[in-house]
């Protein structure tokens, strides 16, 4: 009897391990990348949705942007990814491609998802030869943010925007005067808006080899690095003492390069006041560099039994005043115009300056159009751009035109393989 | 039918019972995803669909194609062929300290243990690289007495050696394993080698060394194993870098399969590996008739 018991007992608790869920409710997961700042209201905004729609449960998973991809990944080959997912420019194509997401057509045309507020070139972002597989949470573009303290103790003003070359003989001023180091950008977004301002791009339309053939441009780049080590300005590598990204501009640099959207979480990380700057086009540029992005996405996964329920949890966080009344622009400015207008008037003081960059670039003149979505072998071209930076910036390099034309045919070598398989 | 208390009062059943969540995990956990990383390392898998044949081409692009390859592939085998022989002299010359008995020896034991405790964990990696920074407290230390701060995270000549130093401060374990094979030496060979006059070192290297050979031999395939999987350190320090100098191998198969979404060519990767571990243990094996002393044989 005593055995019986125990078994009974043991199978009860066993069942204890799954949720019970009420025959009407739906549950769904959801997974997002981001910050603290981020995941705080959007659990938040998740709660709310949960009570608008009592019928629907969601369970949240986050993480940060690096864990993501790999955790997503393996939810994706173990058949358990949740049902909806946030999706980056730079990995849409790769998704898409490998079927892991789905077809919003029929819920753009059920009004399921309305986007009827939303510009087209926004809603055409998320599509991958012509079918809609994720919907943009807003439009970001990638400027300086930079501390006003520093550039005031300089005895400087900082200008509504300025070039490539009048940042670098600021960042000498700066130096002289206040002994703060900073950085010349040589991530691969320079390298892509440096392209962009001499009419190429990072890769060509087709995604076929680089969008650029000219090893100046990158030699320019270096250039600027190689001056502030000269001037002093430049931090060298390894003398840094931020511990993550988030808090480099308190002691090491002045200034950093980001999107729009991180404004925030940039502040609250480096726990000082930051402004933006427009990116900083070369002198001679041809057009400007700068374009919309879409921050990020939101897909809905192929294989999920309730995309019904996740269209509404998608449509809630791109067209709901309530939803947007706790995330704000956290997610980029969002691209429902009604929304927008419903923001406008309760903006804090962040958000103001967010949506007057946004406007400011807006402007004929002050922006370009966007790329297509980034190739395959994106993650390759990355890791090989990081080389090829490191040996400079270890100051391995003597000849630079003959380094940068090296990066150009083995990044091409790597895109031609990438395609043949 | 019989009753269930019948057959669970069986001793059989009752032994698979208890056996069965090992032996569940074992499967789930070990022995299917190991089959199935061979299979995909012949095949093209990218996680997100299905995996295609392709035969030996990931073998072929590890060999001939790919730089990193048998750059990380000699990291590690410097990062083991430093570290190991070091690590084992060093654990073992604490435990002769520690196996003496004075009142403190337990909290020293203790203290010394507590670094392999915490082995894997991201906090101690991070604390080795906040010791090391340009404006840490070690460079502190140098440039108070005169010296020039060193970029120990930024040199691609010194990182690698940082990371050794933290492997070898990591030697908790192996003193441990070492230090009750100290323990277990009979008192009788001492006492009887005092009593035929022989010293400290003599007994260390006639009595001691013999004895404890087995742990020894033991100790180094552990920690063989042990460096050519190395992968925290590296991962969480340094990224592999600078300019790759610590790229070990186990990192770059990580990149290649979880970064760059490669599972089918991590997998062969792992299984080249998995043959170079297999290779050196048994070479050690080999070597262990020349100079491992196991007294049941009676040599």
């Amino acid at each position: 009897m005593k055995r019986i018991l125990a078994a009974i007992l043991s199978l009860v608790l066993l069942l204890g391990c799954v949720s019970f869920a009420s025959a009407e409710e739906t549950t769904i997961r959801m997974l997002w990348w981001g910050s603290q700042t981020r995941h705080d209201v959007t659990v938040a905004a998740v709660n709310k949705f949960m009570e608008k729609y009592p019928d629907i449960k969601v369970e949240v998973e986050y993480s940060d942007w690096g864990g993501y991809w790999s955790k997503l990944a393996t939810q994706v080959a173990g058949g358990t990814e949740p049902d909806v997912i946030a999706m980056d420019y730079a990995y849409l194509a790769q998704y898409a491609g490998n079927g892991v997401l789905a077809d919003l057509t029929p819920y753009y045309e059920s009004g399921a998802i309305d986007i009827s507020d939303a510009a087209a070139s926004m809603i055409d972002s998320g599509k991958i030869n012509d079918i809609p597989y994720a919907i943009p949470t807003g439009s970001n573009a990638f400027v300086w943010m930079y501390r006003p303290d520093v550039v005031e103790a300089a005895g400087l003003t900082m200008p509504e925007k300025m070039t490539q070359e009048e940042m670098i003989e600021m960042n000498k001023i700066v130096y002289e005067k206040t002994g703060r180091t900073n950085h010349a950008h040589t991530g691969l977004d320079n390298v892509r808006n440096t392209a962009r301002n001499f009419g190429g791009n990072l890769y060509n339309d087709e995604g076929t080899a680089l969008g650029f053939t000219d090893p100046q441009l990158l030699v320019r780049i270096w250039e600027n690095y190689n001056k502030g080590l000269e001037e002093g300005w430049q931090l060298p590598v390894g003398e840094g003492t931020a511990a993550t990204s988030f808090d480099d501009l308190v002691a090491d640099y002045w200034m950093g390069a980001h999107w729009t959207n991180e404004l925030a979480a940039y502040e609250s990380g480096n726990g000082c006041e930051l402004k933006m700057l427009p990116w900083t086009d070369w002198s001679d540029a041809q057009q400007p560099a700068t374009y919309f992005k879409p921050s990020m996405f939101w897909s809905i996964t192929e294989r999920s039994e309730k995309k019904d329920a996740a269209a509404v949890l998608i449509n809630f966080f791109e067209n709901d005043p309530d939803c947007f009344d706790i995330i704000g622009l956290d997610r980029a400015m969002p691209i429902s115009s009604k929304i927008r207008a419903h923001l406008a008037p309760n903006l804090d003081e962040n958000s103001q300056e967010i949506a007057a960059m946004l406007d400011y670039l807006a402007l004929e003149g002050n922006s370009s159009p966007i790329m297509k979505p980034d190739i395959a072998a994106h993650a390759d071209i990355n890791t090989l751009w990081g080389e090829y930076n490191e040996q400079v910036q270890y100051g391995l390099v003597d000849d630079l035109t003959a380094h940068a034309q090296a990066f150009i045919d083995e990044a091409n070598d790597i895109i031609t393989k990438s395609l043949s398989k | 039918m019989k009753k269930l208390s019948e057959i669970m009062d069986r001793e059989k059943v009752a032994g698979y019972v208890f056996v069965m969540p090992f032996i569940i995990g074992l499967f789930v956990f070990t022995v299917i995803p190991f089959f199935t990383s061979l299979y995909l390392a012949f095949t093209d898998y990218n996680v997100l669909s299905e995996p295609n044949w392709i035969g030996f081409d990931n073998f072929k692009r590890m060999f001939f194609e790919d730089k990193h390859f048998w750059n990380s592939f000699w990291i590690t085998f410097r990062f083991a062929l430093i570290q190991v022989p070091i690590k084992l002299c060093f654990s073992l010359g604490v435990a002769l300290i520690l196996a003496r008995a004075t009142k403190a020896t337990g909290v020293y034991r203790a203290a010394f243990y507590i670094p392999s405790l915490m082995g894997g964990s991201v906090a101690v990696a991070l604390t080795w690289k906040q010791l090391f920074a340009f404006k840490g407290p070690i460079n502190a230390v140098i440039t108070a007495f005169g010296g020039k701060a060193v970029k120990f995270m930024n040199n691609p000549k010194i990182t690698l050696y940082v990371l050794i130093g933290l492997g070898i401060w990591q030697f908790g374990s192996s003193m441990l394993i070492f230090l009750a094979a100290i323990k277990n030496v009979p008192a009788s060979y001492h006492e009887a080698a005092i009593v035929d006059g022989a010293g400290p070192v003599t007994r260390f290297f006639k009595i001691v060394l013999p004895m404890i050979t087995p742990i020894f031999f033991f100790n180094l395939i552990n920690q063989t194993i042990g460096a050519f999987q190395a992968f925290n350190s590296s991962y969480l320090i340094t990224g592999g870098g600078p300019l790759n100098s610590t790229l070990y191998y186990a990192v770059h198969l990580y990149n290649r399969a979880f970064t760059n979404y490669e599972m089918g060519y991590g997998s062969a990767m792992a299984w080249f590996m998995l043959l170079v571990i297999g290779a050196f243990t048994a070479l050690i094996f080999r070597s262990s008739s020349a100079w491992v002393y196991y007294e049941s044989e009676g040599k």
